[in-house]
């Protein structure tokens, strides 16, 4: 039996207004769900059996010192006695290094563009051969076009975040505002205030999430949170980022911000 | 679905309350509650397979929480001041119920935020999430007895909060 009492009502009042009050955000379960389930496609390590490592114990403690036990005999002069193993020269190793780099210089935009699903992507960066590594906040700004939306931006989001609310405004405007609102995010990282950036992000996450700006979000998120918190726990958020965005043209950026080998 | 996953989303499921909980009464900011959960759940995951079941789940995963806490805050140190600007402001209005509701919770949040990280966590674990006081003294590590007084002590110190808060709203009212 708890030896404190519960006879205090407002205490026990409060109490329930806490729980109440700080439940969990509406959806924020099902977010974070989706999140472990994504990150981890590996299937779950089966559990750990003591059992099989007594046994396997048992059975290669004898085996390790019977093999001692052989070199000691002399079966290990032996072996050290073999022909030398012919060593290959440098300039052989370098035309072969040279190869191989060669070839991942070419297969790499294949494998980009092949991580994404057709129809994800305009034509107009399929194929293309630079990558840039900023965020392109310049390129993403609506031209009088017949689309509203700008090629570059119609990477569909994959981003489960929050509802998609629909805006009683046009695309066009729509979109204008959203990329200012992208551009006050990155003056204010490039400003070294990455709290502000993730002020904004979080007042206008939903809006991006439901224009198709979810990757750009979740990117500069991510840079700023880097920004604040240099690295140490941050590395399963990098991880997912590329997880969900494999290929993301932003990778390199929060690389570099999250001061990660890229 | 394996087996496995079918148990972790059983955890999941059962726990996820707790989690939240103790990652918000452990002091973190509302905006980051979400993630710390995820990265909580995500490292259960990676564990899963070393997890003995005869324990308990719950201390198993406040064990996690707490960890994954004590690490955010390591990172969060050093911008704590500026940590507490990424509350956004709420711009959606509430009913005054739920209003109501939510202040009372952030007095009692604040009230968390003034105790000792033990008594905080003791405090935490038998009163909000309801747990038996043996279970929480080895989810802990403490002497059963331990637990109790520091429980005592921070109800002892709950009620003298309450009280305080009371009379200040009473003073407000008759200025009203």
């Amino acid at each position: 039996m708890e030896p404190v009492d519960n006879d205090d009502e407002r205490i026990q009042g409060l109490l329930a207004d806490y729980r109440e009050g700080f439940a969990p955000a509406a959806g924020s379960r099902e977010r974070v769900w989706q999140e472990v389930s994504l990150a981890s496609s590996e299937p779950i390590p089966a559990p750990f059996r003591w059992g099989r490592l007594r046994w396997g114990m048992w059975i290669a403690g004898p085996l390790t010192a019977a093999a001692a036990a052989a070199w000691l005999m002399g079966w290990g002069h032996a072996w050290s006695m073999r022909a030398p193993v012919p060593v290959p020269d440098a300039a052989a190793y370098h035309v072969d290094v040279e190869r191989e780099r060669s070839t991942m210089t070419e297969t790499r935009p294949r494998s980009r563009s092949a991580s994404f699903e057709p129809g994800q992507l305009e034509p107009a960066l399929e194929g293309s051969a630079t990558i840039s590594t900023e965020l392109p906040l310049e390129g993403i700004v609506p031209e009088p076009a017949p689309s509203p939306v700008p090629p570059r931006l119609r990477v569909r989001s994959m981003s489960p975040r929050g509802p998609s609310r629909e805006s009683p405004m046009p695309a066009g405007p729509r979109i204008a505002a959203l990329v200012a609102v992208l551009e006050q995010v990155d003056r204010s990282l490039h400003a070294g205030d990455p709290t502000e950036a993730l002020a904004v992000l979080a007042r206008h996450r939903d809006e991006l999430v439901a224009a198709g700006l979810g990757e750009e979000h979740d990117a500069y998120e991510l840079v700023a949170r880097c920004d604040i918190a240099t690295g140490t726990s941050l590395e399963g958020l990098e991880a997912r980022f590329k997880n969900r965005y494999s290929g993301s043209m932003y990778a390199q950026r929060i690389a570099r911000a999250c001061g990660s080998n890229e | 679905m394996t087996v496995d996953n079918a148990a972790f989303a059983a955890l999941y499921k059962e726990h996820f309350d707790l989690v939240w909980r103790t990652v918000r009464g452990m002091g973190i900011p509302s905006g980051w509650v979400e993630d710390l959960v995820q990265e909580v759940f995500m490292a259960a995951r990676r564990r899963w397979g070393t997890f003995d079941r005869s324990r308990s789940e719950r201390g198993w995963l406040f064990g996690i929480a707490r960890n994954e806490v004590l690490q955010f805050r390591r990172s969060a140190a050093r911008y704590s001041h500026r940590s507490r600007r990424l509350e956004p402001p709420s711009s959606v209005p509430q009913p005054d119920e739920i209003l109501e509701q939510q202040q009372a919770a952030a007095r009692v949040e604040a009230f968390l935020d003034q105790l000792e990280e033990p008594v905080r966590l003791s405090f935490l674990l038998s009163e909000l999430e309801c747990m038996p006081g043996r279970e929480v003294a080895q989810i802990l590590g403490i002497p059963l007895q331990t637990h109790y007084s520091r429980v005592r002590a921070a109800r002892s110190r709950l009620a003298t909060y309450a009280s305080q808060l009371e009379g200040s709203v009473r003073r407000n009212g008759t200025r009203g």
